[in-house]
């Protein structure tokens, strides 16, 4: 997925779309690490940072990962599920019509 | 009822190793810890290597395709990919856990143990004996309060002893034990699969909600209640057409930042793990 991800947000530089990530991994420093390697170029929530009293995933009822929630411009749920290439065309759909209506 | 996706068999059980291994009771003897960490260690072990082994057999398919490219020939073809870890390697352990468990056999020693049992079994063919542990469980073990985490391996099971059978069991746990946590768990684990994947207008899925809610009002842990309540969520508010929650916290540099600073932009959230 990354190499797709990273594709995408350059793709959509200066465009009306923002990937953003919520990230899970118990282990930051790793994870840092991780974001380096795969030159992963999109911002990340930490899931449950230190002192937090609920977890972001929880309040968004996520229970399988990775899981894609595309949202409009009024930030309504446009697509939810497992597909990263589902999620990428509606996304990319969705900033065309954006582009089209300017 | 819980199922096994497609996955890698390794990455799938060395997570049940980890779930199973957490959320004991208190007092247990010391005997039965050293024991269970023996177990788990040995098997930790052997699975690693089962991994390797298949690691190696794609980097040898691997190097030979490369090769055989440079060469200007057909690449050979890919190694099937192990979705079960090897039969004789669950044999030895099933074994094992087995012995365990009849050496504490009648006490809450054992249960920790029947459990492992299960949830390897489950994915081998021992149907009688699997079967067994699980009534051993729902009979000898029934008002224990160290069954809250068993019970999801009865779930497990029903992969190799069917539904109805799991079923069974469950219900039995359901109506017998004395404790209104492990009785909710009950409940719920038999609702969570329509619950989760039943077309949310659908007949069916509104039978799951009710045995779910009933089970979120029997809990005493408010835990299970929140479980309840987030796979409901998941299907009914935080969905397609509804507005979405805004999210407020800390990038992984620790700078605080909000979803909603970004309104006005097609956003594509990613809930992601390394892992």
């Amino acid at each position: 997925m990354y190499p797709h991800e990273r594709s995408l947000v350059n793709e959509m530089k200066g465009r009306p779309f923002a990937l953003i990530g919520v990230n899970s991994d118990d282990n930051l420093e790793e994870i840092k690490g991780i974001v380096k390697k795969e030159k992963i170029n999109w911002r990340s929530f930490q899931n449950e940072p230190k002192g937090a009293t609920s977890s972001i995933s929880k309040a968004w009822a996520v229970r399988g990962w990775p899981t894609l929630v595309v949202l409009d411009r009024e930030m309504k749920i446009v697509y939810r599920g497992h597909d990263g290439d589902e999620a990428i065309d509606k996304a990319k759909e969705l900033v065309k019509e954006i582009e089209a209506s300017k | 009822m819980l199922r096994f996706k497609e996955t890698a068999f390794a990455l799938a059980l060395v997570a049940f190793v980890a779930g199973a291994g957490v959320a004991q009771g208190q007092d247990r003897s010391a005997e039965a810890d050293k024991l269970y960490e023996r177990l788990e260690a040995d098997f930790r072990v052997d699975m690693e290597k089962a991994m390797e082994a298949e690691q190696a057999k794609v980097e040898a398919w691997q190097a030979a395709a490369k090769k055989a490219k440079a060469e200007g020939k057909p690449p050979p073809p890919m190694p099937a990919m192990r979705m079960a870890p090897p039969e004789d390697l669950m044999t030895k352990h099933l074994g094992f856990y087995e012995k365990a468990a009849a050496q504490f056999a009648g006490t809450d020693e054992a249960i920790r143990f029947l459990q492992m049992f299960i949830m390897l079994g489950s994915m081998t063919k021992e149907k009688e004996r699997i079967g067994a542990a699980c009534k051993t469980l729902t009979t000898t073990h029934l008002k224990s309060a160290q069954l809250a985490d068993a019970i999801q391996a009865i779930s497990m099971a029903s992969m190799l002893i069917g539904d109805e059978e799991s079923e069974k069991f469950l219900r039995a746990v359901e109506t017998g034990s004395p404790h209104a946590d492990i009785r909710a768990s009950a409940i719920l684990i038999r609702a969570t699969d329509k619950l989760e994947n039943a077309p949310v207008k659908s007949a069916e899925y509104a039978a799951a909600k009710k045995e779910a809610l009933r089970a979120a009002e029997i809990a005493e842990a408010p835990a299970i209640k929140q479980e309840v309540q987030s796979i409901i969520d998941g299907r009914e508010k935080v969905v397609g057409g509804k507005v979405a929650p805004d999210i407020v916290g800390v990038d992984l540099d620790g700078v605080a930042f909000k979803l909603s600073d970004y309104k006005g932009k097609i956003i594509m959230l990613d809930f992601w793990g390394n892992w």
